[in-house]
């Protein structure tokens, strides 16, 4: 009994999530795929006049009307150049009870990851040239790190909001 | 419930046993006109052993009534209980069933 | 039978009792004596106590049976209703409500609650009799017949009952006799016929389908309603038709031409049934205005079975109409609603909503495919789509009346409490709009008319002072305009004092000082959060919330809300609402690389910029005479475009206001769903929403009233900087 109980703490410990990743420029990032939806190509964007540059319009997606987030500009990165690879990840955050769609621009999707926790280390409090929050952790892979990021900071709706209502003002 | 069918000269009696209600009427209609044409002219009804009888009951019976004139035979009730009675009075459809002179 | 689905429907059916109770007490209150209200809310307590007892929902029973008692008592004219009485009897109606929600939430009553119910109960007392108090302490046996207590059956009432019940009445395990059994005892059935012409041939004969039909006569001192209760369960697909007692002989001619019967057999019927009943009915008919026809009342029914003459129309039409004021008057339950889960409406609008984009897209596909037939056909199917859509808007239109009928308490209530005497006044009560609109309508409704009590309306002392009567009026009114609806909130208050507001907007730093605002917008500056021109704060508002909450609430809705006031005299407001949100008409146009949609409504014309002339210096031009600033949407938006060599000018309307909307190019009328921005964009003005083209691709929807104040408030910003810099230069 007590044995087992004690197993069993040592396997919530060692939670393997699987992460979504992908390229912007030469960096890689992940988002935890339970939080991403689809992955779509880039077509038919319609931009919204006046909004700052991290919010690059919206689509059609399947009858449901979505915005498309820069998430170069939003991680202080230049923009994303519209190529070949340019893909669109649809990804669903809940805030506030409530269920919001988003597509992410990314250079190019990479493929679906498994991570132990153990495997991933704490955000650097310096250096990473990204603000702090938006980062769940940095994984290492194939010698190449992988930024994790936490989406419901890095794509806070109320924050996205309160920037469309900064740059309107 | 079970019709039995006694002919005596030129009158068929039918007995009916049982419930005559929604739950029996599908049954009781096939056994009541199956083969028809070998009742008599007249044609009685013996409810003196109906236990129960409902809408749907008194349905069958007044579409019966209707059939069989149209292929010339009278129907009427010879034999009733209270019970039947009852819900013939409370529809006033008593006299539809009354033996024709 | 599903007792559940039945228990929604008293659940139901309870809110909708309780609410015509409160309007009838309302009345009462304002000093109706009609007979017919006090009829009313008894009806309605017995209904609710009666299929209470249905349920088991002895809290419920115990304490309406009660003021049931009262009412009854009222109502045979014992005791008279007082306006003591009255402010009782409004708390009653309210601890019935609280009954039925709690048992709605399967709560139970807690001790609280019931003993709040035993004070109603207590104070309910001096109008009880003695013998009633006693049988108030205990339940009463609801199973028993609600046959009226007391009376003796001296005087006589036959009405006259057609019965034609659903086919699928028998399958579902209902049998017809058991109503037969219920009516018997409200009254006696002196006759009964039954229906066996729709007996169909062998062939067809399901023994388990019911083709009878009932003509019945029941001589019952009954209320309509309690008769009509008897059919309760079965009434949905049934044809019930109930003829009160000494109606015109009219009403039973009608009967007959409305059943799809034999008339000369159903007319023997009715002949038979009311051979005891005519001289009553003559009678009856003697002391009525056609004494002409009366005379020959059964010669006359009995031509018309034998010869199934026509009577003369205007006949006919009279007892039509007096049927249909009876019905509408005094029963809810034979009017023919059925009830739906507003869910499943607004599923089957959203699915109207994606046939309305696919047929978009269909028509784009067949005029490029150029196919002559296929054209004709797409045009076609077009059309019903559009009359499908138009159909099942008005699914979800309800009239406004019921909102403001909620009022008509709150304006009791509160009046009383701040010692005003305030009367409402309600105007376009039956101006439908969509549902969804009501419910948001709610609030900042009530928000304008506790304003208005607050401080609109002057205390008696300074009306009297005013010269004006002592009584203030507050008007609520409502009416269709151009797709719109237009609400308006009217008081005969003190009104805004333009000066007071521009001086306390100064103080409080939100308005600079030296700028030139016309009076609406600064009459608009009350919607600003923080600004409230009343000098003492109140329980009711006063704070300087909700003026802000009421304008963010209406242009969520699309919509706009304006002020007029003249001081002394009054305020009003008056809010334009678009009738439904989910699907508009609209006109496709493009500037820059973006495709907009802007609200059919709102448009005027659409002209040729180029042809126009331009007011010298300025974004105006001369329209036929008339001066019409304009915005450019490239600029408004900053656009950029390759071509805009021929722009066209949109003249929208909206409100008071008109004024231009300059776009790259015109692309016709589109029928187009409306969906929503998100949160994200919530700060964006002049955008109202999205759509999807018939290609699949995202147009925005242009918000008129928001566009045009967005451009003006970018002109007084520019205005702004021109003047400060001008005083620079003057220092």
């Amino acid at each position: 009994m007590n044995q087992s109980s004690k197993q069993k703490k040592s396997q919530a410990i060692e939670v393997i999530k699987q992460y979504l990743t992908f390229r912007i420029g030469h960096e890689n990032y992940g988002l935890e795929l339970s939080q991403t939806r689809e992955i779509i190509e880039y077509s038919g964007i319609t931009e919204v006049p006046l909004m700052p540059n991290f919010l690059r319009g919206v689509i059609n997606l399947r009858g449901e009307v979505v915005p498309v987030i820069d998430l170069a500009v939003r991680l202080g990165r230049k923009s994303i150049e519209v190529q070949k690879r340019t893909c669109i990840i649809v990804v669903e955050l809940q805030n506030n009870e409530q269920n919001h769609v988003l597509g992410l621009l990314a250079d190019a999707v990479s493929e679906v990851i498994e991570m132990n926790d153990e495997n991933i280390e704490d955000a650097p409090s310096f250096g990473a040239n990204i603000r702090a929050d938006f980062i769940q952790g940095i994984a290492k892979r194939d010698d190449e790190f992988v930024v994790l990021l936490d989406a419901n900071n890095a794509l806070s709706i109320r924050e996205l909001a309160h920037l469309v209502e900064a740059q309107l003002q | 419930m079970n019709i039995a069918r006694k002919k005596n000269k030129d009158t068929t009696t039918l007995v009916f046993e049982g419930d005559l209600t929604i739950y029996s009427v599908a049954q009781i209609k096939d056994e009541l006109f199956a083969d028809y044409e070998k009742l008599a002219d007249k044609i009685a009804l013996d409810l003196a052993a109906v236990t129960e009888i409902d809408t749907a009951g008194v349905q069958l019976l007044l579409f019966a009534k209707k059939f069989f004139s149209t292929v010339h035979r009278s129907f009427f009730i010879s034999k009733s209980n209270e019970s039947v009675d009852a819900v013939l009075t409370v529809l006033d459809v008593n006299t539809c069933f009354a033996m024709e002179s | 039978m599903n007792l559940d689905g039945a228990l929604q429907t008293f659940f139901a059916e309870a809110e909708e009792l309780l609410n015509s109770m409160e309007a009838a007490l309302l009345r009462l209150d304002e000093g109706d004596k009609d007979m017919e209200t006090i009829n009313e809310i008894f009806r309605a307590a017995h209904t609710i106590k009666g299929s209470a007892g249905l349920f088991g929902l002895d809290d419920i029973v115990s304490f309406t049976h009660i003021v049931e008692n009262v009412l009854d008592r009222a109502r045979d004219g014992k005791i008279v209703i007082t306006s003591d009485l009255l402010s009782i009897f409004l708390p009653c109606r309210d601890h019935i409500a609280t009954l039925v929600e709690n048992a709605m939430h399967n709560r139970a009553n807690d001790a609280q609650c019931l003993a709040h119910g035993k004070a109603l109960l207590d104070s309910l007392q001096p109008w009880l009799e003695t013998k009633a108090k006693t049988e108030a302490a205990r339940v009463p046996d609801i199973s028993a017949a609600p046959r009226q207590a007391g009376g003796a059956d001296t005087d006589h009432e036959a009405w006259h009952i057609s019965v034609r019940l659903g086919p699928d009445l028998l399958r579902n395990g209902m049998d017809p006799l058991s109503i037969l059994r219920f009516l018997r005892t409200l009254g006696d059935i002196t006759h009964i016929a039954t229906i066996t012409e729709h007996l169909p041939a062998f062939n067809d004969y399901d023994p388990e389908r019911l083709y009878l039909g009932f003509e019945i006569t029941l001589v019952s001192n009954a209320s309509q309603q309690q008769i009509e209760d008897a059919f309760m369960f079965v009434r949905d697909d049934s044809d019930i038709k109930l003829i009160p007692p000494r109606s015109n002989i009219e009403a039973y001619v009608n009967l007959i031409k409305s059943l799809p019967e034999n008339s000369q057999r159903l007319g023997e019927i009715l002949v038979k049934s009311h051979a005891i009943s005519f001289q009553e009915l003559d009678a009856a008919l003697a002391t009525q205005k056609h004494q002409a026809k009366s005379s020959g009342a059964v010669g006359m029914l009995g031509d018309i079975l034998i010869e199934e003459q026509a009577i003369p129309p205007e006949i006919v039409n009279a007892a039509l109409d007096k049927q249909k004021k009876i019905s509408e008057k005094k029963s809810s339950g034979e009017n023919r609603f059925i009830r739906v889960d507003a869910e499943r409406l607004d599923i089957l609008i959203n699915l109207i909503g994606e046939l309305v984009i696919n047929r978009q897209r269909v028509d784009l596909l067949s005029s490029k495919m150029g196919n002559p037939t296929l054209i004709e056909a797409v045009t076609s199917m077009g059309n019903f789509t559009e009359a499908i859509r138009d159909a099942a808007l008005t699914l979800r239109m309800v009239p406004i009346g019921d909102t403001f009928q909620k009022f008509k308490r709150v304006v009791r209530d509160t009046a009383k409490s701040i010692g005003k005497e305030i009367e409402l006044e309600i105007e376009g009560a039956e101006t439908e709009l969509d549902r969804s609109m009501v419910e948001k309508l709610n609030d900042p409704l009530m928000h304008i008319v506790r304003n208005a009590m607050d401080h609109g309306i002057e205390s008696i002392a300074v009306r009297q002072a005013r010269d004006k009567p002592d009584a203030g009026t507050i008007k609520l009114t409502a009416r269709h305009d151009a797709g719109n609806i237009v609400i308006g909130i009217h008081d005969d208050g003190g009104g805004l004092d333009v000066e007071k507001i521009r001086k306390k907007a100064i103080a409080n730093g939100i308005l600079e000082e030296g700028l030139h605002l016309s009076r609406q917008e600064l009459f608009q500056l009350i919607f600003h959060p923080g600004l409230s021109t009343a000098e003492q704060v109140t329980n009711l508002s006063g704070r300087g919330v909700g003026m802000d909450v009421v304008k963010r609430n209406i242009e969520e809705l699309q919509g706009g809300i304006e002020i007029e006031s003249e001081i002394g005299v009054g305020t009003s407001f008056s809010i334009r609402l678009p009738l439904t949100l989910a699907i508009i008409d609209g006109f496709h146009v493009t500037a820059g690389h973006i495709d907009f949609i802007v609200p059919q409504n709102t448009i005027l014309e659409c002209v040729d910029l180029n042809s126009l002339s331009h007011v010298q210096g300025q974004n105006c031009v001369n329209l036929r005479g008339e001066q019409v600033p304009y915005i450019r949407l490239r600029e408004i938006f900053s656009l950029q475009s390759k071509d805009h060599s021929r722009e066209k000018i949109v003249v929208v309307q909206f409100g008071e206001k008109r004024a231009g909307i300059v776009v790259d190019d015109l692309h016709g009328e589109i029928q187009t769903v409306v969906k929503p921005m998100g949160p994200i964009f919530q700060a964006l003005k002049g955008i109202g929403g999205s759509s999807l083209l018939g290609t699949g691709a995202v147009a925005l929807i242009l918000d008129i009233q928001q566009l045009i104040s967005f451009a003006i408030s970018r002109e007084h910003l520019r205005n702004n900087t021109f003047l400060v810099s001008a005083q620079e230069q003057q220092e």
